[in-house]
């Protein structure tokens, strides 16, 4: 459906999309036809039990649809296409972290009527994570710097502004735009190490020294 | 590893990806267990959530679509 291209003349990290829009419009009307007909079914309450990558494939699949589909709904161009699709794919690490992490700690209100997030509890999360600042980027991607702010005042920092100033960042743009470039050098590092997985795996008798086959 | 509901329809079974309440209603993003391409979107009964439907129209289909890139994009 997309193919990537990195765009390598710089350590920019810029991708760039190519959307097969026709495929794109296939797969929604294919989509929008079949979950507006069928038949009403009772809910038998059966489970199984699937991998945490299979499951945010999958919902990257259903999310990637629908976000295309919009923007074909929309009218808009090809770019503004490769734009959501860009968002979508790029954000696996903060889709993780909002169904692993955040999620729980969204509560509704008594009144049912709005959530509230237990900032103690997530601040203890982003203490606990392995990378503080990779964690307190995927925190602020999600819930935004007001309440990330307020998560941060459980913290050593006691609030973002003090977080920024203790990283060197001038402004929450600055430090989004260093960890966007930091996730995505660590993803591009996890593709190539499954990547190079692969393909030992496919050809055992090869042995990769110096960057060379023998 | 995640406890995820089964659904079926049409013979084939589909898991529950995602659930997102909007008022009365709670969406159902739905991925078949054997083609992960294979996907839909299903609604609960307003006055039995117990009860799967198909979404009425277009129109809903599009307000369904809309709500998962809400909860995707936050």
């Amino acid at each position: 459906m997309t193919n990537y291209r990195r765009n390598s003349n710089d350590f920019g990290h810029h991708y760039e999309f190519e959307v097969d829009e026709e495929r794109a419009r296939r797969n929604y009307e294919r989509m929008k036809k079949r979950s507006t007909s069928g038949k009403t079914l009772r809910r038998k309450r059966d489970y199984i039990r699937m991998s945490k990558k299979d499951f945010l494939l999958r919902l990257k699949a259903i999310a990637g649809i629908t976000a295309v589909s919009t923007a074909l709904l929309l009218g808009a161009s090809n770019i503004a296409i490769s734009q959501i699709r860009d968002i979508i794919v790029r954000d696996e690490a903060k889709l993780e972290f909002f169904e692993e992490v955040i999620v729980p700690e969204k509560h509704r209100t008594d009144n049912g009527k709005y959530f509230f997030y237990d900032y103690e509890d997530l601040a203890e999360k982003l203490e606990n994570s392995e990378d503080f600042d990779e964690a307190v980027y995927l925190l602020f991607v999600n819930i935004g710097e007001y309440q990330t702010g307020l998560v941060l005042e459980h913290t050593e920092f006691g609030s973002f502004h003090a977080y920024l100033e203790k990283r060197g960042y001038e402004t929450a743009e600055d430090f989004r735009k260093d960890m966007d470039q930091r996730i995505l050098i660590n993803l591009e590092i996890n593709q190539k190490e499954e990547e190079l997985k692969r393909m030992s795996e496919e050809h055992p008798e090869t042995e990769i020294v110096g960057g060379k086959a023998l | 590893m995640k406890d995820l509901e089964v659904v079926e329809i049409d013979g084939e079974s589909y898991v529950i990806i995602k659930e997102v309440k909007h008022e009365d209603t709670s969406y159902l993003y739905l991925s078949n267990i054997n083609d992960e391409e294979d996907t839909l979107i299903r609604k609960t009964d307003k006055n039995d959530k117990e009860i799967i439907l198909p979404l009425e129209n277009e129109q809903e289909f599009e307000l369904a679509c809309n709500l998962l890139l809400k909860y995707t994009m936050i």
